[in-house]
């Protein structure tokens, strides 16, 4: 399915269309399963989770702009914020730092046109691979374990065996090497 | 950011761990507001977005039990709703289909007639459950059909056909989504109702060309009495 034709889909389940979500469920539920999966590592969890997940989807889908970020990446940031979400009120550690993901959907909520034009054009996934190859292994690893694992600086740090403020420079960083290698 | 060995603040590194959820909630609430009024970081995010949203794409996919779509059905539509409530056409028709909903509620429960129709049939797939549901009435060829699944693709319609005995399918007439339609039966196929079968295809917007189903047969239910 093509990012035209999921974007049609989003649209219609904007307005309600049950159809249009039943599709939109057959094309992207397996992918997103499998992030769920790959996040939470426990398939009772990750089960419930995509049910949230896509009633999440029905209810919020007026928030997808199109032109912002492509329509797999809207779909994939609400799994990921969910998941996350989850596995953090698991984590007793991670109380410094939790976060509804209903804010981060939102901030996804004003019209206008987004990134995701220009980068359509190009590999993203080839791409952010490419500029974590660049970093140091445990520099790449400390930005895919926020990503996919939510792990906040406190966790991050302690993983690392390093304080909390070199923690924090040294992704800050890695975050700056990676921009740096993703507008190139 | 008072820590001296960090990094000079750079809205793009910002707006990185915004998006991983990196940033104490003070900061996150700092960095909500200003993103609130500045496009420029907006589009950082949404550039971090799509990077960070490939590392999941690394995830590979993984059928969900069938069991989850029926559970998230249940809980996004609720308990089936009445006819006239479970369309999703949009407003401009919501008029007449409350009309046919009532018309079929009126038949179906003997409102306006005193008898409901003495024959049914419910037309299921095995994939889909129910799909349609059907009311005959042998004594005044009446027969009204509402499409309740399976709903066609814009440019295909469903129809619905009559088989009875080893006679080729005749075909009723076009069903419409959510909507009760009534068809008249010529006198001749009046007779045998009982135990005939009903079966839905899947055919060009318009019907059937050829007269003879085209397309898949996508459900189907005998007739019995009520």
């Amino acid at each position: 399915m093509t990012a035209q034709d999921l974007d049609a889909l989003l649209t219609r389940v904007s307005m309600a269309d049950r159809k249009a979500f039943a599709a939109l469920y057959s094309a992207t539920s397996a992918k997103l399963f499998g992030i769920c999966l790959r996040i939470l590592k426990d398939r009772a969890m990750a089960e419930d989770a995509l049910q949230d997940i896509y009633v999440k989807i029905w209810k919020r889908a007026d928030a997808y702009q199109p032109g912002r970020v492509q329509p797999m990446t809207w779909l994939i940031t609400v799994a990921r914020n969910h998941a996350i979400d989850l596995l953090r009120k698991r984590r007793t550690a991670a109380t410094d730092n939790a976060e509804g993901d209903e804010t981060r959907i939102d901030r996804l909520e004003t019209h206008e046109p987004g990134p995701a034009e220009q980068l359509l054009q190009k590999d993203t996934r080839a791409q952010i691979s490419a500029c974590l190859d660049e970093l140091a292994d445990e520099k790449a690893e400390a930005v895919r374990q926020a990503y996919l694992y939510g792990a906040t600086y406190a966790e991050l740090a302690a993983h690392f065996a390093v304080p909390l403020n070199t923690m924090r420079t040294w992704l800050r960083r890695s975050l700056q090497a990676l921009r740096t290698c993703l507008s190139r | 950011m008072s820590d001296p060995t960090d990094t000079p603040d750079d809205d793009s590194v910002l707006a990185a761990e915004y998006v991983l959820g990196l940033l104490s909630e003070a900061e996150e609430d700092a960095f909500a507001r200003r993103l609130f009024l500045e496009a420029e970081l907006r589009w950082l995010c949404d550039g971090w977005s799509e990077y960070f949203a490939a590392l999941a794409d690394e995830a590979a996919p993984v059928t969900p039990p069938a069991a989850l779509w029926p559970a998230i059905e249940k809980r996004v539509y609720g308990p089936p709703m009445p006819v006239w409530r479970r369309l999703n056409l949009g407003t401009a028709v919501i008029g007449t289909a409350l009309a046919a909903g009532l018309a079929f509620a009126a038949l179906r429960f003997g409102w306006l007639l005193p008898e409901p129709l003495p024959l049914t049939a419910e037309l299921t797939s095995e994939t889909a459950g129910e799909v349609a549901r059907i009311a005959l009435d042998p004594e005044s060829g009446s027969v009204t059909a509402e499409l309740v699944g399976l709903f066609p693709e814009p440019g295909r319609a469903r129809e619905l056909w009559l088989i009875q005995g080893d006679n080729p399918p005749v075909s009723l007439g076009l069903l419409a989504p959510g909507t009760v339609v009534a068809f008249e039966l010529p006198e001749t196929l009046r007779a045998a109702l009982e135990g005939a079968v009903l079966a839905i295809s899947d055919e060009p917007a318009g019907g059937s060309p050829t007269g003879q189903p085209t397309g898949a047969v996508l459900a189907a239910g005998s007739v019995t009495a009520s």
